[in-house]
């Protein structure tokens, strides 16, 4: 993606992007592509950023996102929206770690003791 | 060298030992299905999730409050498919060639399985057998699969187990060696038995993925990298923690 594409996208059009790299960073997983998931968090950064920076933080519109059938666009939506949804959010991450559903069902487990640890700091 | 009447017999052993697991799975589910249509009461409180039983039903009587996350909407008759928490992987009839393929469709299978664990101890049994029925050739990977929806063990038991390797199992390290190593810690103790687990080979690959990848947990860098420079016994309780949140260890 070049430089200033995200700016000029709509808040709609950064969720999709948010989702799709989502998705993205699953299959990753399965196939054990560690670079470019790596790659992929950077580019998922950006996106939250962007809504971040939007009037009135537009991080809230990813919570669209926690009824997606995929547990690792539900987990990053979750994970994204804590500084502003913080008990939703929470709720979403709880619920995944007692899903089952690995390996997300592991990181939302780490997630919640990083948080409640104070390691991880949502802003 | 292995004869053909050999492999053979090997195979039907192979789905002997899967249609006993089954079959007891499958005993459980009519006990259970009896038991809740018998008294079921979905208030009843569950054992909490990260426990070898997480999230079943506990022996305590109805008791309101202590709603799980999950409460809403999940049956222990577990249903046919509406239910199921994610679509059943697609299993090739003939034995892909890349191992890269095998091994991407062995672990979205044990994946698929484990996600049963709760609602579904249930079906379990019928599921493996279903899963098996699409492709034979998965058979010879079963002992991953069977160790993957192992509920998790004590401590002692997986550093026990080290001196008995089996397939469908690895020798893990608890605190990740090879960092540790250039942060300077002593091979005595990146290789004594406290820092030793055996534990299932896809479990394994899990974990060790998870310390590799970028993680807003930790600011944005991977787990490995966040433990650069930090304490032996920081080390020792993410890679604990890590076992526990991904099924492995008893908390």
């Amino acid at each position: 993606m070049r430089p200033g594409e995200l700016q000029m996208m709509s808040v709609a059009q950064l969720v999709e992007r948010f989702e799709a790299i989502a998705l993205a960073q699953d299959e990753a997983i399965l196939y054990d592509e560690i670079k470019k998931f790596n790659r992929l968090f950077g580019q998922m950064e950006n996106v939250k950023e962007e809504l971040k920076s939007r009037v009135g933080d537009q991080r809230r519109a990813l919570m669209v996102l926690y009824e997606h059938p995929n547990a690792q666009v539900r987990l990053k939506a979750a994970k994204a929206t804590l500084a502003v949804a913080p008990q939703e959010a929470r709720r979403l991450i709880e619920v995944i770690a007692d899903s089952h559903e690995f390996p997300q069902a592991g990181d939302a487990g780490m997630t919640l003791l990083a948080l409640d640890e104070g390691i991880f700091k949502p802003t | 060298m292995q004869s053909q009447a050999g492999r053979q017999a090997g195979a039907q052993l192979r789905r002997v030992g899967w249609l006993l697991h089954a079959y007891r799975l499958e005993t459980k589910l009519h006990a259970l299905d009896h038991a809740v249509k018998a008294n079921f009461n979905p208030n009843q409180p569950r054992v909490p999730a990260g426990n070898a039983d997480g999230g079943q039903w506990t022996g305590g009587g109805g008791g309101g409050g202590g709603a799980s996350a999950r409460e809403s909407g999940e049956t222990l008759s577990g249903g046919d498919g509406d239910d199921r928490p994610g679509s059943q992987p697609k299993v090739p009839k003939h034995r892909p060639g890349s191992a890269r393929a095998r091994t991407t469709i062995v672990k979205q299978v044990a994946r698929y399985v484990a996600s049963f664990a709760i609602r579904s101890v249930v079906k379990r049994g019928r599921i493996i057998l279903e899963v098996l029925q699409q492709g034979s050739w998965l058979e010879e990977y079963a002992p991953y699969i069977r160790a993957y929806v192992e509920p998790p063990k004590s401590l002692e038991e997986l550093q026990d187990a080290v001196s008995s390797p089996q397939r469908g199992y690895d020798i893990h390290h608890i605190v990740e060696q090879t960092s540790a190593e250039q942060d300077g810690f002593p091979r005595s103790l990146i290789d004594s038995p406290e820092n030793l687990v055996r534990i299932p080979t896809l479990r394994h690959w899990q974990v060790t993925a998870w310390s590799m990848l970028r993680n807003e947990n930790y600011g944005g860098v991977s787990p490995r990298t966040y433990l650069r420079g930090r304490s032996w016994e920081e080390r020792m309780k993410v890679g604990k923690d890590a076992l526990i949140k991904n099924g492995v260890l008893k908390p």
